[in-house]
């Protein structure tokens, strides 16, 4: 766990930052594979990367996952379909997990965690009625029956 | 899909969710609607995935959502259906009025049936798409008439294109063409000219990928760039015979039906890497005859090929050119995949592009489609496809000095019954003699309350192991695999 190395030293392998979550937990992640942060790469260019780096807008159970989503992908020889099916089960989670997922993903610009828990969103959203959307997302503060049927009308292809 | 539950807020994550200690135990709090709490540039990445009418509805989610759609930068029209063809350019129009995002990732037309009369409008269409810097433009236009939508002139210098695709389209170059970040080209049923090709190649620097479909007006395909990766070629309608003059290109596919008289000749390909020929052809037999020993000389140096799909006339051809006294053309393939079923009129083919693959490294072959001739052969011919497949292959002693790797996939166990892939399977087993590993991958359709049926498969699937298990094996190291979904066995 230390988190002396010097970062003007000559590469060595295996070379570590530490992330450290919103509710105090650290995590060891291998540069290589925190590179695909963009996030995290621009703080590894700037030298800014071997002290702890604070992420306080992610929780030590999300950060978990995207530690182990990193690393995943930055396996070496993992051949796409099996990856793909790494995937699938990654984001085979309650939806606020996704959120969650998309959150980080955000912050910490990781586009293939993004689009993978985005398009998982979105194939719950495709093809859904308002009202099944509604109840499946609890979204509340709902129109009043008139300012809906305005909404619709002025819209009116996408509802038929 | 994932069940979403309405008290989802409080539910614990299934995959891996470790303990956390302090604060999940707060029990029912009133669900929380995190998905409206998202910010703006997250739901439109969501929106992104979505075609544009699940984009639009959202407007009446509430308040939150009335005009969130309107700033998306992905406008993937809705096909049009029959009926609402007359009034779908005011459908668009009416989406184009609303938006309000400066700039346009995606503009998607495609399926549209263009007619004279909608000119200015789609004119009016593309200037909102070039304003908001289009990256990725779609016009699927179509008219059985063979009316074609001319492209205007400032579509041929978009600064920030990367993807463009368009059906039933007039390209008349007055003017150069500037896409400095066009990475992907398709053009469909569309009239072209050498000329315009040419000059569309010499204005996309950094342009990958071409696929021309049912092209009007090309009689060579001429690509000199050096970034042009891909070209696909699918229903070509070469005038004459086309020729293909692309030193620096690595992948050739070869797709959809060919008549014989727009045929093509590969010029100049030396440093392709990957052909995939899955093409149907029809017309003049002899002229197909001849085409194909041409291609497969001039493919003689391609490490990977795929054949098959449509194109499995072409393992037909090869053993018909053998039976008339024309040696299959040597090839360095060392990736070979074949999409064909192994019966009784692929199998010869087979064998004889084998035998000429000296390098071959890996084999794969996928058995799907119909086992039949595709060629009408007189009776002579047809005799020659009946033959017993053991000593058929007995006589043609196997040089694979390097093959390491097979791989056989299909559906169903029927696919595996076939005696003559039985018979490769033998040949290969015993002849290869650096073989590490045959995989053999069943792949069933998975519904619920087939159990019996199954269980059929199942003792059909186990049959063709015990079979091949049985064989002989040159090389000491080989393994088989079966990789059936009921569980993984190994031997």
């Amino acid at each position: 766990m230390s988190s002396s190395s010097s970062s003007s030293l000559p590469p060595c392998p295996k070379k570590m930052i530490t992330l450290k979550s919103s509710d105090g937990e650290t995590f060891q992640i291998e540069e290589t594979a925190a590179l695909q942060s963009k996030t995290l790469e621009n703080m590894i260019d700037e030298n800014c990367a071997s002290t702890p780096i604070p992420l306080r807008s992610i929780n030590g159970k999300i950060l978990a996952k995207v530690v182990e989503f990193c690393n995943k992908h930055a396996e070496v020889g993992v051949d796409a379909e099996s990856l793909h099916a790494w995937d699938a089960e990654f984001v085979n989670v309650e939806y606020t997990t996704l959120f969650d997922y998309i959150l980080a993903a955000n912050f910490l610009e990781i586009p293939t965690l993004l689009d993978l828990a985005s398009g998982v969103v979105g194939d719950m959203i495709k093809g859904k009625t308002p009202d099944e959307i509604r109840k499946m997302f609890n979204i509340n503060d709902a129109f009043s029956p008139e300012e809906e049927e305005e909404v619709r009308r002025a819209n009116q292809w996408a509802f038929e | 899909m994932a069940e979403a539950s309405v008290h989802g807020a409080i539910h614990r994550g299934s995959s891996g969710d470790r303990p956390n200690r302090d604060k999940r135990n707060r029990s029912p709090l009133p669900p929380s609607d995190r998905i409206s709490a998202l910010p703006d540039a997250v739901i439109h990445h969501i929106f992104s995935f979505l075609p544009l009418k699940d984009v639009v509805k959202t407007s009446v989610l509430s308040k939150r959502w009335r005009s969130t759609w309107t700033a998306t930068a992905h406008l993937v029209f809705p096909n049009v259906r029959p009926r609402d063809h007359k009034r779908w350019p005011s459908l668009v129009e009416n989406v184009l009025l609303r938006c309000a995002s400066p700039q346009v990732k995606r503009f998607d037309i495609a399926h549209f049936r263009y007619d004279e009369a909608h000119h200015p409008r789609v004119d009016i269409w593309l200037r909102f798409a070039e304003k908001r810097r289009v990256e990725d433009l779609h016009l699927g236009f179509y008219n059985p008439l063979k009316v074609y939508y001319k492209l205007p002139r400032s579509l041929y210098c978009l600064s920030r294109l990367v993807r463009l695709q368009v059906s039933q389209c007039c390209f008349s170059l007055g003017t150069s063409v500037r896409w400095p970040c066009l990475k992907f080209l398709l053009i469909k049923f569309s009239e072209l000219s050498d000329d315009s090709l040419a000059a569309i190649c010499r204005g996309s620097p950094v342009l990958e990928s071409l696929e021309l479909q049912s092209c009007r007006g090309v009689t060579n395909i001429v690509i000199d760039s050096t970034s042009v990766k891909e070209l696909v070629l699918v229903h070509p309608n070469f005038l004459n015979t086309g020729k293909i003059w692309a030193p620096h290109l690595l992948s050739l596919r070869v797709l959809g039906m060919w008549h014989s008289r727009s045929i093509f000749k590969l010029d100049e390909i030396s440093s392709l890497v990957e052909a995939e020929l899955d093409f149907g052809a029809c017309g003049d037999k002899r002229m197909l005859c001849d085409l194909l020993k041409e291609l497969f000389e001039e493919l003689r140096g391609v490490s990977t090929i795929t054949i098959g799909g449509r194109g499995r006339w072409c393992l037909q051809v090869l053993f018909l050119l053998k039976m008339e006294g024309v040696p299959s053309p040597l090839s360095k393939c060392q990736n070979l995949t074949l999409n064909a079923p192994v019966s009784q009129w692929n199998f010869p083919g087979i064998a004889c592009l084998l035998r000429s693959s000296h390098c071959l490294e890996k084999l794969v072959i996928h058995l799907t489609g119909v086992p039949q001739l595709e060629f009408q052969l007189d009776e002579e011919s047809q005799d020659h496809f009946n033959f017993d497949e053991e000593e058929f292959l007995c006589s043609r002693k196997g040089n694979f000095e390097h093959l390491r790797r097979i791989e056989i996939t299909g559906s169903g166990a029927d696919s595996f019954g076939s005696k003559h892939l039985l018979a490769l399977i033998k040949f290969l087993l015993g002849n290869a003699l650096v073989l590490k590993k045959l995989i053999i991958k069943a792949q069933l359709p998975t519904r619920h309350g087939q159990k019996r049926l199954q269980a059929a498969v199942l003792s059909k699937l186990l049959g063709v192991s015990r079979n091949v298990l049985n064989y002989q094996r040159a090389s000491k190291d080989a393994e088989v695999i079966f990789d059936y979904p009921f569980k993984e066995m190994s031997f």
